[in-house]
């Protein structure tokens, strides 16, 4: 269970925003996760059930990972010993990147995922079917077909408006390289986007009053003519990315942490800024990453990240008469402090401090440019694990 | 350590950035335009060529007021804010007029707060360069005019939240005045002599469908008006939820003016129930107030 309570927060304002009416101020308590999870195996099957409550949009409980999987673990006298074989169906977290795949929101020691994960998966989750296949716990491979219609973000969670699927899939192994231990792993994703067509509309003719005198004037009439409905369409996407995780034990302080991760994808993003190439005109690259540094000294854990992300690599405004390249890159530094209390698999909390500085382009400055808004935050975080 | 913490933490804190305030405080707002704090400048840089004012009244309350003309070509943004708050928009200029070579087309849409009172308004614009050099300041003078219209027997509906309400009155002929029949008058029958061709003014008269679009588009209020002459008896003030446009709730007001004088009001909250069992399922409007004009 995790509950955030946004100390600061450069960018709230005690308002409701113009166009959903929700409350712009920052400064506040969140439940940000309740999860319950229940999983278990037997000699040829295995499920996974985690359900979720929180207020982050108000007052809200769903499910996350529902999965049945059939299983195949050959014992110890068969020649295949060693590998365990898993085919699973439901909703799983899309295998693509570590931090999307394989880091739970409770290990993880910042309080969310990189920028670049969550606008490319919203949320993690999917639904569809996945091959897991291991081999003798140093390489993992995971194929996975899916929806392509991420749970947390799209215009169609958890459904499907095409019949084509997205086929997605990491590879990754793990070992140690003198005092260092490794892991690390390569994704790829191949799929199919969704532009929605328009129903067909009827002409309109509209007068609005704008001096407010009720009496009809030529400025005030505009007519829009019927229009045809236009189809919908399919459009290509893909993305890969790369992980590796580096860890060291620091001696008379703790484990020293490394973490490198970054995804290339193009029309994929359906989050931050979703992908629609059919009325773009053209195709939507992004590009993202994250370092992340931890030190733990005993219950204490300092640490950072750079996390960057680039939705729309080719961007462009009008601005002053002509057409620039636009900036729309999100950077965020973050800091924290965290302290643990008790370790698995007894109960176990920990407190978090973060600091974070996000540099983007979505304020304007004097002249109109894109410019960094101030939007710097100070969240701490209570979490428990049972 | 913890000092060093500390001081880190308040210098990040401390980073300068464009201000995140929408400036709903300010009278007059550009929705979703960058706010700055302070008056608009006037300096050395391009001028604004030309001022487009379609109409030189607005209200109080009013939203999407369109201003726009021209600039010198190399103005980056038009600086607007309303002479008298602590504040102004920026708005990007846009693509090259095509009927005058070298200048800029610029346009912006403003709200203008419901509290401005009535009288003179006064709108200063500037350019900047793109090194944020202002140029001379231009004033568009505009005139609040009033929040309601005027007349001998005036019927005002506002409501606080974009929804779609609908001020019913019935006239002492029992003519009822609604969305569906915006006019009392009613034309001479058949073999009667003919009405003068401005008759239908001496009706009561309903001046808008607020909301119908739960687009938010427009004042929240609606009028229904007798210019002269209110026929004298007794008037009864229905209202319709029509739709809530997804409110939890909605606080309206009647009020019911004779000239100057607030002959009765009434006020209260529509509740998403009330949106179910309306005029459009056949029920009659919800009985508000009654009145007496003699």
């Amino acid at each position: 269970m995790q509950t955030d309570w946004t100390v600061h927060a450069q960018d709230s304002v005690d308002q409701l925003a113009d166009g959903d009416g929700q409350p712009l101020n920052r400064d506040a308590f969140v439940l940000r996760r309740g999860r319950l999870r229940a999983e278990g195996e037997a000699p040829f099957v295995a499920y996974a059930v985690e359900l979720d409550v929180n207020t982050v949009d108000g007052a809200q409980a769903g499910f996350r990972q529902v999965e049945a999987a059939l299983r195949w673990a050959p014992g110890e006298d068969a020649a295949l010993h060693g590998l365990e074989a898993r085919l699973g169906a439901g909703v799983f977290a899309t295998p693509f990147g570590h931090s999307v795949y394989v880091e739970r929101d409770g290990e993880r020691l910042l309080l969310e995922r990189p920028l670049w994960a969550d606008a490319l998966f919203p949320g993690q989750l999917d639904v569809g079917a996945r091959l897991d296949l291991r081999w003798q716990n140093w390489v993992h491979l995971t194929v996975a077909v899916v929806n392509g219609q991420p749970l947390g973000g799209g215009a169609f969670p958890g459904r499907d408006p095409d019949a084509a699927k997205d086929v997605v899939g990491r590879v990754a192994t793990r070992g140690a390289l003198g005092p260092v231990r490794l892991g690390g792993g390569v994704s790829a994703l191949q799929g199919t986007g969704f532009h929605a067509g328009t129903p067909p509309s009827k002409e309109r003719f509209v007068w609005r009053d704008l001096n407010e005198d009720g009496v009809v004037q030529t400025s005030e009439i505009t007519s829009t003519p019927p229009a045809a409905g236009t189809p919908s369409e399919t459009f290509e996407r893909w993305g890969v990315g790369a992980d590796l995780q580096a860890e060291v034990d620091v001696p008379r302080v703790g484990p020293l942490r490394l973490q490198l991760e970054g995804a290339l994808a193009t029309n994929l993003d359906r989050g931050l800024r979703p992908a629609d190439p059919v009325t773009l005109g053209r195709d939507q690259r992004a590009l993202g990453g994250a370092v992340t540094l931890t030190q733990a000294w005993g219950p204490l854990t300092v640490g950072g990240r750079a996390d960057h992300y680039a939705p729309e690599l080719d961007a462009r405004e009008t601005r002053a008469g002509g057409v620039v390249r636009r900036d729309e890159t999100f950077t965020r530094w973050s800091a924290l402090v965290a302290w643990d209390v008790g370790a698995a698999p007894d109960p176990r909390g920990r407190l978090t401090v973060e600091y974070t500085h996000l540099a983007d382009a979505l304020g304007r400055d004097a002249a109109g440019a894109p410019a960094d808004l101030a939007n710097d935050r100070v969240v701490a975080r209570l979490q428990v694990a049972f | 350590m913890r000092r060093l913490c500390l001081a880190v933490v308040a210098t990040l804190c401390a980073c300068e950035g464009a201000d995140p305030d929408p400036g709903l405080h300010l009278s007059l707002r550009v929705p979703g335009a960058q706010v700055r704090g302070g008056p608009v400048r006037a300096g050395d840089g391009p001028p604004i060529t030309q001022l487009e004012v379609r109409t030189p009244t607005v209200r109080p309350g009013q939203g999407d007021y369109l201003l726009a003309g021209r600039v010198a070509a190399t103005a980056a943004a038009v600086h607007v804010g309303r002479v008298g708050d602590d504040g102004h928009f920026v708005v990007p200029t846009g693509v090259p007029d095509p009927a005058v070579e070298g200048e800029l087309q610029w346009s912006l849409r403003f709200d203008l707060a419901p509290t401005v009172a009535p009288g003179p308004l006064q709108v200063r614009l500037a350019a900047v360069d793109a090194a944020g050099r202002s140029g001379p300041a231009m004033t568009a003078d505009l005139t609040v005019g009033p929040a309601a219209p005027t007349g001998d027997l005036v019927v005002r509906l506002s409501w606080d939240a974009v929804a779609d309400l609908d001020l019913y009155v019935v006239d002492p002929a029992g003519n009822r005045l609604g969305p569906d029949d915006p006019n009392t008058w009613r034309a001479p029958p058949p073999g009667a002599p003919p009405a003068p061709p401005d008759a239908w003014r001496t009706g009561g008269i309903l001046d808008r469908d607020a909301g119908a679009d739960c687009d938010g588009a427009g004042v929240m209020a609606e009028h229904a008006v007798w210019a002269a002459d209110a026929p004298a008896g007794t008037y009864a003030v229905g209202l319709d939820v029509a739709s809530l446009c997804g409110q939890a709730a909605v606080g309206w007001r009647v009020e019911v003016w004779r000239g100057d004088t607030r002959l009765t009001e009434a006020a209260g909250v529509a509740w998403p129930e009330d949106a179910r069992v309306g005029v459009a399922a056949g029920a009659p409007p919800l009985a508000v107030t009654t009145f007496d004009v003699r």
